[in-house]
C-alpha cells in the first residue's frame, strides 16, 4: 500500500469543466468600452529594406486610431530578414477596418537576394543574413562541439559503422487558442495587459523594459490559457498592443489569425543531422560523430544548446559532436515541447536500429546491452544516479514478446531522454479560519500543476483534498514564478509549497502547543486536527486556525520559495516506446495502430494527468514524425492554416498505451520526474523504426507521411 | 474581409434577378469555401447571394425516369442520409462521407462541393500573384509542387478538391444550370473545363447562371461502384489519389465502366483507356495491371509529386480487386 493518502489519486482536474462548457475565459473574451483592435502589417519578402512607406491613406480610412512604422516607432526597422517580418501595425475600431488599411500602406522594397536553406546558407558566396560566427562557414549563428576520448581510434577499431543523414522539418505547436493579448493604461500611467503566455513574470519584465516602464507599472494578467507547448514564452503581440494603447489612450486588443501563428511564431526547428556510428560485431557502441545543423531562421532561436539534456543514452566511449545553428531568411523558430530533443532522437534511434538491423541483433537487446546506468557520464559529464533505463527497455522487450506479427505489420522500438528544470517559483499558503487553505501561485497551469498542488497541500496537512483551494493570480497579486515550460512547473513548485507547508506546520502546531501546554514535538497532524502523539488531546485545525487569527499570534500565513541558477534538475527522465504500424501493401498508406510509451516518472502525484500528458505527447509527437511540415517557398510559409498543417484528428490517432515506471529523482519532491516534454520525444524515431520493420524502408526525413518511397 | 451586401432570396428568379444586378457577386451556399477565402482576401466579392434560402433549391426526389433530382443547395449530410442515396448510390454515400468534417458536411451544399475553388497553396496565398488569379505564371512548376497535377496541367497544375465530382461522374450524372433566359443541362464530366480552357475558373458556369440542380440516372443494370480516397489525414484532408469506379460485369466479361480519378488533374479525370481496357478483356489479375499502368500513361509527373503515380495505381488496383470480389 501507499505511504501517501492523497498523492497517487487519479483526481481529475477541476478546471477541465469550464473549459468543455466555454465558461472559461481567454485573453480573446477580455473586452472594454471602446476597445480598439490591433493587426500588424507584415513584409512579402525574404531580404529586402524599405525605401519608402506611405500610410498616408490608411490614417485617413475612417475608424483608423493609429498607425505605427519605423517612422514613429523603435518596434519596427526598415530592414527585412524574412518574409512575414512585422514592418509596422495599425489600430483601428474594428477588426474589419484594421484589414483594410494593412492593405492601403503602401511599402517600396528594395529586394536583396536570400537565402531559406541552411545548408546553402553556410556556403561561402552565400548572401548573409547576419554576420558569421565561424570564419569557415557562412551565416553561423552559434556552434558548439562536444568530444569526448579519439572518435578516429575509435572509428578504426570498429567492425561495422552506419551513416546516415536525417532531416527534421519545421513543426509548429499549434495549440488551440493563438496568440492573444489586450493592452490597457490607466490615468495614472500603469500598463495591464491580458496575455496568453507561458511565463506573466517574464512578460512582465520584457514588457517593462521594451516600453521603458518601471516594473511596478507593469501588471501581467493570464486568463484561462489554450494550450503552449514552448509556443507562448517569448512576447510576440504584446509590445505592440501596449504601444498601440498608449498612443490612442484605448485598450487594444490583438488576436492573431492561424496564418499569422504558421508564418510569424515560434514553431519548432528544422534540423538536418549527418550522423556516423561505428560498433563491434557483437552489437558494442566504440565510436559515433555527428554534423548538426539547426536551421535556426532569421535569427538565434533554434534550442540548439540542449544535447545533453537528450542525449546519453548509451556507453560510447568514443565521439565528436558538431552543433550548428544556422541563419537563413525564414521565420525564427523556438521552444516546442522539449525542445531540441525530438530532432535528435529521430536521427540517433534510426541509428541504433539499423545498426541492430545489419548486425541482425534485436533492436532492444542492442540498445540493453549500451545502456547507460548509474554511475555512468552524460555527454557533459554529470554523472547518472538511479535511472530508469534500462527498466524501460526491460518492460518494452516483455510486452513486444507478447505481439503477434504478421505481413504488413511493423513494430519499432526507440527510446528516449530529457532533463527537467527546476527555476525559480513562490508560493503564498494562507490557512483560512474555516481549516481550509488558499494557496496563490504566479506559475501557469498549463498540465494540471494546480491540481497536483492541492494534493500535495492535503498530503501533508492531513486534511481533505477540496479544501483546498489553488489559483494562479496576476503578476501584482502571486509570488514571482519562472515559465511554466522545461517540465518544470509541477517540479518547482511543489519544492515551493512543501517548504511552506513545512513552515506552516511548525507554526500550527507551536500555536496548539502553546494552548495545550505541550511540546511542539508531542503533536501531530492527523484527520484535520492537531492531535497529541499519545491519542489524549486533540483539536481542530478550524478551531485553531480560527483561534490564531483573532489571538496575537495573528493569521496562519507562509510563503514557500524554490530556485536553482542551473536550471536543470538531477532529474534524468529516459522512455522506451514501442510502435505498431500497418503499411497497406497497394498504396503505402501508414496506419499507427497503437503506440505504448515506458516512461520513468520518478513518481507519479496524480496518474490520471500524467497518462494524459503521455498520451498528449505521443499524438503530438506523431503529429510531428508522420503528418506536418511547414512548408516553405524561398521562405514563405506556405500553409495557410490548419487544412494545410495537418495535426492528427481523433481518427489519426493509436491506441495509447502509456506505462509508468518510477524510478524516483534524487532532489525531486516525493522522487517526481518532469512529465510534459519527454513524453514526445521518441514517437517519430519510433514510427520511422516500426514503418521499417513492416517494409524493408528506412525513411529518413519527417513528415513520414509524405515520403515519396511507399508503396514501392 | 472588406464589407460586402448581402441578399437572402426566397426564389431562384430572384437570385437571378441579384446576380445579374449587382456588382461583383457571389453566391453564397454553405459557405465553407467561400468565406474562408474571402477572409483571406483571394475573394473579395462586393454582394453575397446567399441561395440556402431558396426552398427550390433544397430536396432530393424521385424522377419519373427513376434516377435522382438533387438541389444544389441541398446539404451534404443530407444527401448522405438519404435513403436512395445510401441504397442505390453507395458510391456518393462513401464520397461525401470521406469529405471534409461533420461539421462541414452539415453546412456545406452539393453544388457548392462542385463549384469549389481550388486548394493550390499559391492560389490560397496573397502574397502569391498566379495566373488563375489573373497574375503571371504557375508558382507550383518551380515551388512546392507535392499536391499538384499529374494530369492535364497545362499553365496551371491545380488539382480539383471534390471528393463528390469523380463519384458523380461515374454515375453519369447531369446538371442543370439557370440564367434570366432559362436553362441548359449538360454532363457533370462537360461541366468541368481545364486550364487549357479556362486559366481562371474551373468550371463551365458564366457569371450570369446559377447551377441549379443534379440529374442522377438509375444505376445501369447490375452495376456497383466504388469510391476509394487516399489522403495524408484520415480526416480534414483533400485527396493526394481518389478513384471512383462504377462496373457492372458478369462474370469476367465488363459490360458496363465508369473509372474517375480526383486530385490528379485540374478537373475530375476520366481515364477511358482504361475503362476501354477492361471492357475489352474483362476483369482477370493482368487485365487490372494493365489498366492501372494505362491510367498513369500520359502522366507528367513534377519534381515532387511522382509519388501520386505509384499511389493512384495502387489505388485503383484496390478498387478493382474489391469490386471484382464484392460481386463474387
Amino acid at each position: 500500500m501507499s505511504e501517501h493518502r492523497v498523492i497517487g489519486q487519479r483526481l481529475p482536474r477541476p478546471d477541465a469543466v469550464p473549459r468543455v462548457t466555454g465558461e472559461a475565459v481567454y485573453a480573446d473574451d477580455i473586452t472594454f468600452p471602446g476597445m480598439l483592435h490591433g493587426a500588424v502589417i507584415r513584409s512579402p519578402h525574404a531580404r529586402a529594406r524599405i525605401l519608402r512607406i506611405d500610410t498616408s491613406q490608411a490614417e485617413a480610412l475612417p475608424g483608423v486610431r493609429a498607425v505605427l512604422t519605423s517612422k514613429n516607432s523603435a518596434l519596427f526597422a526598415d530592414e527585412i530578414f524574412y518574409p512575414g517580418q512585422k514592418i509596422g501595425a495599425v489600430a483601428a475600431v474594428d477588426r474589419h477596418t484594421v484589414r483594410e488599411a494593412i492593405a492601403l500602406v503602401q511599402v517600396e522594397y528594395e529586394v536583396l537576394p536570400s537565402v531559406s536553406d541552411p545548408l546553402l546558407a553556410m556556403e561561402p558566396d552565400a548572401p548573409e543574413v547576419r554576420p558569421s560566427k565561424r570564419p569557415d562557414r557562412s551565416n553561423v549563428c552559434s556552434f558548439q562541439r562536444k568530444e569526448r576520448g579519439d572518435t578516429d581510434a575509435g572509428f578504426a577499431r570498429a567492425e561495422i559503422v552506419v551513416e546516415q543523414t536525417y532531416k527534421v522539418g519545421a513543426a509548429h505547436q499549434a495549440y488551440l487558442e493563438p496568440h492573444a493579448c489586450v493592452a490597457r493604461f490607466d490615468n495614472a500611467g500603469d500598463l495591464t495587459v491580458w496575455t496568453s503566455v507561458q511565463g506573466q513574470f517574464v512578460a512582465r519584465s520584457g514588457l517593462a523594459q521594451i516600453l521603458r516602464l518601471p516594473l511596478r507599472s507593469v501588471r501581467i494578467v493570464a486568463p484561462e490559457i489554450g494550450g503552449a507547448f514552448g509556443g507562448k514564452t517569448a512576447l510576440i503581440m504584446e509590445p505592440i498592443a501596449a504601444t498601440l494603447a498608449r498612443q490612442t489612450g484605448s485598450p487594444v486588443k490583438i488576436v492573431m489569425t492561424r496564418h499569422e501563428e504558421l508564418a510569424d511564431s515560434h514553431p519548432g526547428p528544422a534540423c538536418i543531422v549527418c550522423v556516423k556510428t561505428g560498433a563491434l560485431s557483437d552489437g558494442t557502441l566504440i565510436a559515433e560523430s555527428a554534423e548538426i545543423i539547426y536551421d535556426t531562421g532569421a535569427a538565434l532561436g533554434a534550442p540548439s544548446g540542449n544535447f545533453d539534456r537528450t542525449r546519453g543514452l548509451y556507453r560510447t566511449p568514443n565521439f565528436l559532436y558538431d552543433i550548428y545553428s544556422v541563419y537563413t531568411n525564414k521565420l525564427i523558430p523556438g521552444a516546442y515541447r522539449a525542445p531540441g530533443a525530438l530532432e535528435l532522437t529521430f536521427a540517433f534511434e534510426a541509428q541504433i536500429d539499423e545498426l541492430a538491423r545489419r548486425l541482425e541483433i534485436d533492436p532492444i537487446d542492442l540498445r540493453l546491452k549500451n545502456a547507460v546506468d548509474a554511475g555512468d557520464l552524460s555527454v557533459d559529464g554529470r554523472t547518472y544516479p538511479a535511472i530508469g533505463l534500462r527498466e524501460s527497455l526491460r518492460q518494452a522487450k516483455e510486452y513486444v514478446a507478447t505481439l503477434e506479427r504478421r505481413p504488413g505489420l511493423g513494430v519499432g522500438i526507440a527510446s528516449g531522454k530529457w532533463m527537467n528544470a527546476i527555476g525559480a517559483s513562490g508560493v503564498l499558503l494562507m490557512l483560512d479560519e474555516d481549516g481550509s487553505v488558499n494557496l496563490t501561485s504566479g506559475a501557469i497551469d498549463l498540465t494540471g500543476v494546480n491540481t497536483a498542488l492541492a494534493q500535495v497541500v492535503a498530503e501533508e496537512l492531513s486534511i481533505l483534498v477540496d479544501r483546498v483551494h489553488v489559483r494562479t493570480r496576476d503578476t501584482d497579486a502571486s509570488p514571482y514564478s519562472a515559465i511554466s515550460g522545461g517540465s518544470r512547473t509541477t517540479y518547482g513548485t511543489t519544492i515551493a509549497t512543501r517548504n511552506a507547508l513545512q513552515k506552516l506546520k511548525d507554526e500550527l502546531l507551536q500555536f496548539a502547543a502553546d494552548r495545550l501546554s505541550i511540546s511542539p514535538e508531542d503533536l501531530e497532524l492527523s484527520d484535520e486536527q492537531v492531535k497529541s502523539r499519545d491519542g489524549s488531546v486533540s483539536i481542530p485545525i478550524a478551531e485553531l486556525a480560527a483561534a490564531a487569527m483573532h489571538s496575537p499570534r495573528g493569521p496562519l500565513t507562509v510563503t514557500g520559495s524554490v530556485s536553482n541558477p542551473d536550471w536543470l534538475a538531477d532529474s534524468h527522465i529516459f522512455i522506451t516506446q514501442v510502435a505498431e504500424v500497418e503499411i497497406d501493401p497497394d498504396t503505402g498508406q501508414i496506419r499507427v495502430l497503437r503506440v505504448s510509451s515506458f516512461q520513468d516518472v520518478g513518481l507519479a502525484l496524480n496518474p490520471l494527468l500524467v497518462e494524459g500528458q503521455i498520451e498528449g505527447g505521443i499524438v503530438q509527437g506523431m503529429g510531428w514524425g508522420l503528418l506536418e511540415g511547414l512548408t516553405f517557398d524561398d521562405g514563405t510559409v506556405l500553409n495557410d492554416g490548419l487544412l494545410e498543417y495537418k495535426i492528427p484528428t481523433a481518427l489519426d490517432a493509436p491506441e495509447l498505451r502509456p506505462v509508468l515506471i518510477e524510478v524516483p529523482s534524487p532532489d525531486g519532491p516525493y522522487g517526481i520526474k518532469g512529465v510534459g516534454e519527454p513524453s514526445m520525444v521518441a514517437t517519430p524515431a519510433v514510427l520511422a523504426n516500426a514503418i521499417y520493420d513492416a517494409t524493408g524502408v528506412r525513411l529518413t526525413e519527417t513528415p513520414l507521411a509524405q515520403n515519396g518511397a511507399l508503396p514501392r | 474581409m472588406k464589407p460586402f451586401a448581402y441578399t437572402a432570396p426566397t426564389t431562384l428568379d430572384e437570385a437571378l434577378t441579384s446576380l445579374n444586378g449587382s456588382d461583383n457577386p457571389r453566391l453564397l451556399a454553405g459557405g465553407t469555401d467561400l468565406l474562408g477565402a474571402a477572409r483571406r482576401g483571394v475573394e473579395t466579392p462586393d454582394h453575397l447571394i446567399n441561395l440556402k434560402s431558396i426552398p427550390e433549391l433544397t430536396g432530393i426526389h424521385q424522377t419519373s425516369a427513376d434516377g435522382l433530382t438533387i438541389g444544389a443547395a441541398t446539404r451534404l449530410s443530407d444527401v448522405a442520409e438519404n435513403p436512395p442515396v445510401v441504397k442505390r448510390y453507395p458510391i456518393l454515400a462513401q464520397a461525401i462521407a470521406q469529405t471534409a468534417t461533420p461539421q462541414i458536411r452539415n453546412t456545406g451544399t452539393i453544388g457548392g462541393n462542385l463549384c469549389q475553388r481550388p486548394r493550390c497553396w499559391y492560389y490560397r496565398h496573397p502574397d502569391f500573384r498566379c495566373v488563375r488569379k489573373r497574375g503571371e505564371g504557375c508558382f507550383a512548376v518551380g515551388g512546392r509542387n507535392r499536391y499538384h497535377a499529374i494530369l492535364g496541367g497545362h499553365g496551371c497544375f491545380i488539382v480539383h478538391p471534390s471528393d463528390l465530382a469523380p463519384a458523380l461522374i461515374a454515375l453519369d450524372t447531369r446538371v442543370e444550370i439557370t440564367d434570366p433566359e432559362g436553362s441548359r443541362e449538360l454532363p457533370l464530366a462537360n461541366f468541368f473545363v481545364g486550364p487549357e480552357e479556362n486559366l481562371t475558373g474551373e468550371t463551365t458556369l458564366a457569371p450570369n447562371e446559377i447551377l441549379k440542380q443534379i440529374h442522377i440516372p438509375p444505376p445501369a443494370a447490375g452495376s456497383t461502384g466504388l469510391y476509394l480516397k487516399a489522403s495524408e489525414r484520415r480526416a480534414t484532408d483533400f485527396a493526394l489519389v481518389s478513384v471512383a469506379v462504377v462496373l457492372t460485369r458478369q462474370d469476367t466479361p465488363v459490360t458496363h465502366i465508369r473509372v474517375v480519378l480526383g486530385g490528379v488533374a485540374p478537373i475530375p479525370w476520366r481515364v477511358s483507356k482504361v475503362e476501354a481496357i477492361l471492357l475489352e478483356r474483362g476483369i482477370s489479375t493482368e487485365s487490372i495491371q494493365q489498366a492501372c499502368d494505362a491510367a498513369v500513361e500520359d502522366a507528367h509527373p513534377m519534381s515532387q509529386n511522382a509519388y501520386k503515380l505509384p499511389l493512384l495505381k495502387g489505388l485503383l488496383k484496390k478498387a478493382f480487386f474489391q469490386l471484382s470480389s464484392d460481386s463474387d
